[in-house]
């Protein structure tokens, strides 16, 4: 009896897992933090950068423009 | 540093009840409101412990007959403050979508298609002992006319359930296999009014198609608080991650 029931909640938890997927959601590009300690910049098409590398690319950037 | 992780919406709520293991707050602007709570990965040692504490969160909502707009999981805001902005932000949005929800609940149903033709049969396999370049297009040309036959049988079972249910549901949503072997994903928006009649006709709907899959609900309108966040300055997806150590899902 304990294992039916136990079966259903695992079952439940299941379908609560999928359903917290939905609901109202984020578009586009969104910031992901870790732990409260990394940011990492998560861009939607599929570019995976720090945010420390992404500032230090700009800055090279700027020294080369000048 | 506090990040406010957001459960959900509502509308016309002035105060809610906050209860272990889940103690949630409430900030309102106006007659729209936003519950939160600590971040999840502070609270709960595992995700298991998680998803246990938002199923009885569900309950609490469904007896108090609150109208909730779910968030998807994982969205926090960078400090409270940010919470008056977010709800002056999507104000329209939060009406519109309350007035197509309110007073509604969604119950979910997978159906997994079972007697498949040639059930045993994967992608992978299409490859093995093949003697030739032409057997193996032969294989894969199988291969697509099934997929194609197993997505129209999987709409047509959509069909037939959304058009026999029209008279007790708002609204429906769908979702065909992704995969072989995966189920048929359906949810539906049912006014709570119309609850005893919609169970009803979705058990006699199940007993006819001989399908012996369960469906479940009531819950939040997840599938139909379709509207979306743009990527704000203060808005932070958060990582729920309890550790390999310690997840048990």
């Amino acid at each position: 009896m304990g294992d039916i029931a136990n079966s259903k909640q695992v079952t439940l938890l299941e379908v609560v897992e999928k359903l917290l997927d939905k609901g109202v959601v984020i578009s586009g590009d969104l910031i992901l933090s870790c732990g409260n300690v990394d940011l990492v910049y998560l861009n939607l098409k599929l570019v995976l950068t720090s945010v420390q590398t992404m500032l230090e690319g700009n800055a090279i950037k700027k020294d080369v423009n000048l | 540093m506090k990040l406010p992780y957001l459960l959900g919406f509502v509308r016309n709520c002035a105060d809610l009840p906050s209860e272990p293991p889940l103690l949630t707050e409430l900030t309102t602007v106006g007659e729209h409101g936003v519950i939160w709570c600590k971040s999840p990965v502070e609270i709960f040692s595992t995700k298991q412990d998680f998803l246990l504490a938002m199923l009885q969160w569900f309950e609490q909502i469904r007896q108090l007959e609150l109208t909730v707009l779910p968030m998807q999981s994982g969205v926090s805001v960078s400090n409270e403050g940010h919470l008056v902005e977010l709800l002056r932000t999507y104000e329209r949005e939060l009406d519109l979508c309350f007035d197509k929800v309110e007073g509604c609940s969604e119950y979910c149903l997978t159906i997994i298609q079972r007697n498949q033709d040639y059930a045993h049969l994967s992608y992978s396999s299409l490859r093995e002992n093949v003697r030739s370049g032409k057997e193996y297009l032969d294989r894969v040309r199988m291969w697509h006319q099934l997929m194609e036959r197993e997505v129209s049988q999987a709409r047509e079972v959509i069909s037939n359930f959304c058009l026999r249910l029209t008279p007790w549901i708002k609204d429906c949503w769908s979702e065909v296999p992704q995969t072989r072997g995966e189920g048929i994903n359906l949810g539906f928006l049912v006014p709570n009014t119309c609850q005893p009649e919609f169970i009803n006709e979705l058990e006699l709907l199940l007993a006819e198609v001989n399908v012996t899959d369960k469906w479940t609900g009531p819950w939040l309108p997840f599938h139909f608080s379709s509207f979306t966040l743009k990527p704000e300055r203060f808005l932070i997806h958060e990582s729920l991650n309890w550790g390999k150590g310690r997840a048990t899902s």
